[in-house]
């Protein structure tokens, strides 16, 4: 076990050094690992492409950036009016109800995009019981009698995207807000400034870096959907790499798509970085006393009840509506979920995300120990660079999988066939092994995220203490360390699990010919036209989906308390 | 015979000194204070000698048992040194109750040993503390626990690293009180690292004195401050007066009496630092031709003693502004004139720097 030979490191001087390299040269193999999908993509990128790339840029490609960017901007500009707002209403005022609302406004985070994507377009379609019954009250008959809004559209996926994205935004302005001193805020308004000039002037710009972080996390997630546009035909570079990649069938060309893809990816990495940096400077030194902060802004009753709905919509909206809708369809075909292929399906994604969360913790934890240990320049960057895989969207991350375990599988093959003559066909690529190794390099900032938050709550004084008390390294991972990391192992599997549960695009690029998990099955019933017969899966997804909003409500209640630390730290690092 | 014993450490992080050729040696039972400015090194000695930190260069008895020597090799792990160390946070496991905080450190302890750890928790006043977890605890219950916790292994050296910062300063003297009491009734040798001189002075047998990873000067509380070897022990000590002047004749003469050079070169610029409390200051003195005019500026009683601030010289291109530390309140008025009379014991001659 890794962790055993850390404690050893101190033990005498000549084996410090020789350790020390040994972590270090371990560490960046992973982080090598970890980095190999992105240089697969851009290294394919440079091959030829037989024309196809000419035939993009030619056709395809400006729509595709065009509505990206759209894409991008408008969940960007709606996560930031929604979280930001949403936060401020329930740090400073006391709404009825604000205990639940704190943590109900993270349910949506539960729902996958596509899902609630799925399900919108169910009511809100032509033939959907909204459009139905206006038809029937104003006697509408036909598509041009009347004007609705088409739910498959643009603006159709970023209000989708905005509805469960919000909660990344709202989650980072409320710990920004709640970090502001109160003092703050009184100081503002003794010297004259109402609460609405307060929160422009003071308020906003001093939690500006934390919503910027958000924000950028969110677009993040914008670039990796591709349930939702694909469901909604909008042609943006993820729906792009697909039809390259599965229809045209050339890698090189997919993989061109993929690093223009990359650079939208390398500013959001650049800004959120800068943002990340700037918010030290805004860090007050006093704690903020929220319960005083929240008494001390009244409103009338008619504001009240307008800021209590502002809360409730993103809600009921993201959350509610979908997931009422899922259960009565789920209710009403509970028989899909009795058969056998159901039960396969579910298996399926059971075992990826248990393998993946498995692997994820192992290394997470073995990353996280390297940083404690050393953390030297060489080694925070090789984190870094090994964290990198959350930013970078799904398909991409699949296709720069994909590209190197099939050039691994065919040296391997020709190696064996010159040699012994025996043909080994392909050992990694088209197995689940390839599906969790993808999983891992998506994920691991979560896992490292979590145990790096969680270590750093066992001081180097507590070492210190075990140490000079007679505790050697063995006792010292075992009496101290385990014990006190308990939380944390479980919170990092947790969080991998979840989202590797929820993962559509690169399962569908990386996963075993006619293999089926419980995010394809749902995504192809839905594309059939038959989400009624899907919800039993899609639920099954969501309720995965709400154990980590159970677990991150609880640091919002109580932000301080040791046992939760590790959520915040790995939503902190999700994205480094 | 001594329980402690290091000889020529030196320590650096990369290529910052930390530690520069320290030597220090402490008797059985007698409890030393390594006291100095923060950032002057003595938490990495204090770690050097628990083991904390790996030996560069030097060597390190304990109890005349080879603990580490750079040049034979030897760096014993910090777990079988039977080091005590106390932190400055407490490092309390929060995963663990008192009880099995304090057992920690006993090896093959066994719940049949129960009373004792019973015994101890009374003796330091956490009676029915023992199934509580640490978070529980106020800060001074903390530090009792975390002291006992170091002791209860029998270590033969005890290292306390700014025991007390962590506490309120009114619960301070009281748990400095109760932690030497505890720490002679063990009879263990004991290292604390202080930069608090008032704590220092009142807890130690002796103290080492630490500035920019060397010992500058060593002794008993009284012998370094009534003959601190250089202006930067003097001030550590106590606020001073500090007045330049050359020195003639043997002599160095200032605008509030002239001194003795001792033995510093005709011509040098001497530094003279008077202490505060060396300065008497008197309404109608007895004898007018040892005493010196000076203006009272400001007088403010804090506690019981009196800060006085005084202008002297008024008038001429010596004028200077000094203070002076009197008993109770005086009987003057701002702007009064006075006169003061300097301690001569009190005064320290130094080469400027």
């Amino acid at each position: 076990m890794a962790p055993v030979t850390t404690v050893q490191i101190q033990l005498s001087k000549r084996s410090i050094r020789f350790r020390f390299n040994a972590w270090t040269a371990a560490v960046l193999i992973v982080a090598v690992l970890a980095f190999v999908p992105i240089a697969a993509v851009l290294g394919m990128a440079m091959a030829p492409t037989d024309g196809v790339w000419d035939h993009l840029s030619a056709t395809v490609l400006p729509q595709y950036v065009r509505t990206t960017l759209l894409l991008m901007t408008g969940v960007g500009i709606g996560t930031f009016i929604v979280g930001t707002g949403t936060a401020w209403l329930i740090t400073v005022y006391r709404l009825p109800g604000r205990q639940i609302l704190e943590w109900a406004l993270l349910l949506p985070l539960a729902m996958p995009a596509y899902v609630v994507a799925y399900v919108y377009t169910d009511i809100l379609e032509f033939a959907g019981p909204i459009q139905g019954l206006l038809r029937h009250l104003y006697g509408w008959k036909l598509h041009s009698d009347y004007w609705f809004p088409d739910i498959r559209s643009l603006g159709g996926a970023i209000t989708v995207m905005t509805l469960v994205l919000y909660p990344y935004v709202y989650l980072l302005a409320r710990a920004a807000f709640l970090d502001q001193a109160a003092g703050v805020v009184e100081v503002s308004r003794s010297l004259g400034h109402g609460p609405w000039r307060t929160f422009c002037k003071v308020s906003l710009p001093m939690a500006r870096p934390s919503i910027v972080v958000g924000i950028s996390l969110c677009m993040m997630e914008a670039l990796n959907d591709f349930g939702t546009v694909d469901f909604f035909a909008v042609p943006t570079f993820t729906t792009g790499i697909f039809d390259v990649w599965l229809n045209m069938g050339s890698a090189s060309g997919a993989a061109q798509m993929a690093s223009v893809l990359l650079i939208f990816v390398l500013a959001l990495v650049i800004v959120e970085r800068a943002a990340r940096r700037g918010r030290r400077y805004y860090h007050s030194y006093q704690k903020a006393e929220y319960e005083g902060m929240a008494s001390s802004q009244t409103l009338t009753p008619k504001w009240r009840a307008a800021a209590f709905v502002a809360c409730v919509v993103p809600i009921v909206g993201g959350f509610l509506i979908p997931a009422g809708l899922l259960v009565t369809y789920a209710l009403r075909h509970y028989q899909v979920a009795l058969q056998p292929e159901f039960s396969i399906y579910a298996g399926n994604s059971l075992m990826l995300s248990g393998l993946a969360a498995l692997v994820a913790v192992m290394v997470g934890t073995f990353l996280a120990y390297g940083t404690r240990l050393h953390g030297g320049r060489i080694v925070l960057l090789a984190t870094r660079v090994a964290s990198l895989g959350y930013a970078v969207p799904g398909a991409v991350l699949a296709i720069g999988v994909i590209l190197p375990t099939a050039l691994l599988d065919n040296t391997i093959d020709a190696w064996s066939q010159s040699l012994f003559g025996i043909p080994t066909g392909l050992l990694i690529s088209g197995t689940v092994m390839v599906v969790v190794i993808g999983y891992v390099v998506r994920f691991l900032a979560l896992s490292y995220g979590a145990m790096e938050a969680g270590l750093a709550r066992i001081t180097p004084n507590m070492d210190g203490a075990a140490r000079t008390l007679g505790a050697g390294p063995g006792r010292l991972l075992l009496r101290v360390h385990l014990p006190l990391l308990r939380a944390s192992l479980l919170t990092a599997g947790l969080l991998v699990f979840v989202d590797c549960m929820k993962e559509l695009p690169m399962t569908m690029i990386l996963r075993p010919f006619n293999f089926e998990t419980l995010a394809t099955f749902v995504h192809q019933y839905a594309m059939d036209e038959r989400l009624e017969e899907s919800a039993p899966g899609a639920l099954a997804i969501v309720i995965a989906g709400i154990l980590p909003v159970i677990l991150l409500s609880r640091t919002l209640g109580a932000r301080l308390k040791a046992n939760v630390a590790p959520v915040v730290g790995s939503v902190e690092v999700a994205a480094r | 015979m001594t329980q402690l014993d290091m000889t020529g450490i030196f320590h650096a992080y990369g290529n910052i000194p930390v530690l520069c050729d320290v030597s220090l040696a402490v008797a059985p039972g007698e409890l030393a204070c390594l006291l100095g400015p923060s950032g002057c090194g003595k938490t990495t000695l204090l770690r050097v000698i628990a083991g904390l930190e790996p030996i560069q260069k030097g060597r390190i008895t304990i109890g005349g048992d080879v603990m580490a020597d750079a040049i034979q090799d030897i760096d014993k792990p910090a777990e079988n040194r039977g080091v005590g160390l106390m932190f400055q946070d407490f490092a309390l496991f929060p995963h663990l109750t008192v009880r099995r905080n304090v057992t920690f450190g006993i090896a093959g302890y066994h719940d049949s040993r129960a009373d004792w750890v019973d015994q101890a928790l009374r003796r330091v006043g956490l009676a029915g503390y023992a199934s509580r977890y640490p978070h529980t605890l106020s800060g001074g219950q903390q530090q009792r626990v975390a002291l006992l916790r170091a002791l209860a292994p029998k270590p033969r050296l005890m290292l306390l690293d700014e025991p007390f910062s962590s506490l309120d300063v009114t619960l301070r003297a009281q748990v400095r009180g109760e932690t030497s009491d505890i720490l002679k009734d063990s009879g263990v040798a004991s290292v604390m690292v202080t930069h608090d001189p008032e704590e220092a002075m009142s807890m130690a047998d002796n103290i080492f004195v630490m500035d920019q990873g060397r010992i500058v000067q060593r002794g008993a509380p009284a012998s370094l401050y009534l003959h601190p070897v250089n202006a930067f022990v003097a001030a550590l000590f106590g606020p001073v007066n500090r007045l330049n002047s050359c020195v003639r004749s043997a002599c160095v003469s200032t605008p509030v009496g002239t001194f003795a050079a001792r033995n510093l070169d005709e011509g040098t610029t001497a530094q003279v630092l008077i202490r505060h409390e060396g300065i008497k200051v008197l309404k109608n003195p007895e004898n007018r031709q040892d005493a010196i005019p000076a203006r009272l500026l400001s007088a403010r009683l804090i506690g019981r003693t009196s800060r006085v601030r005084l202008r002297i010289a008024e008038g001429t291109e010596f004028a200077t502004e000094i203070e002076a530390r009197v008993p109770l309140a005086p009987s003057m008025t701002t702007g009064d004139l006075v006169w003061i009379a300097v301690d001569h014991d009190r005064v320290l001659v130094f080469a400027a720097t």
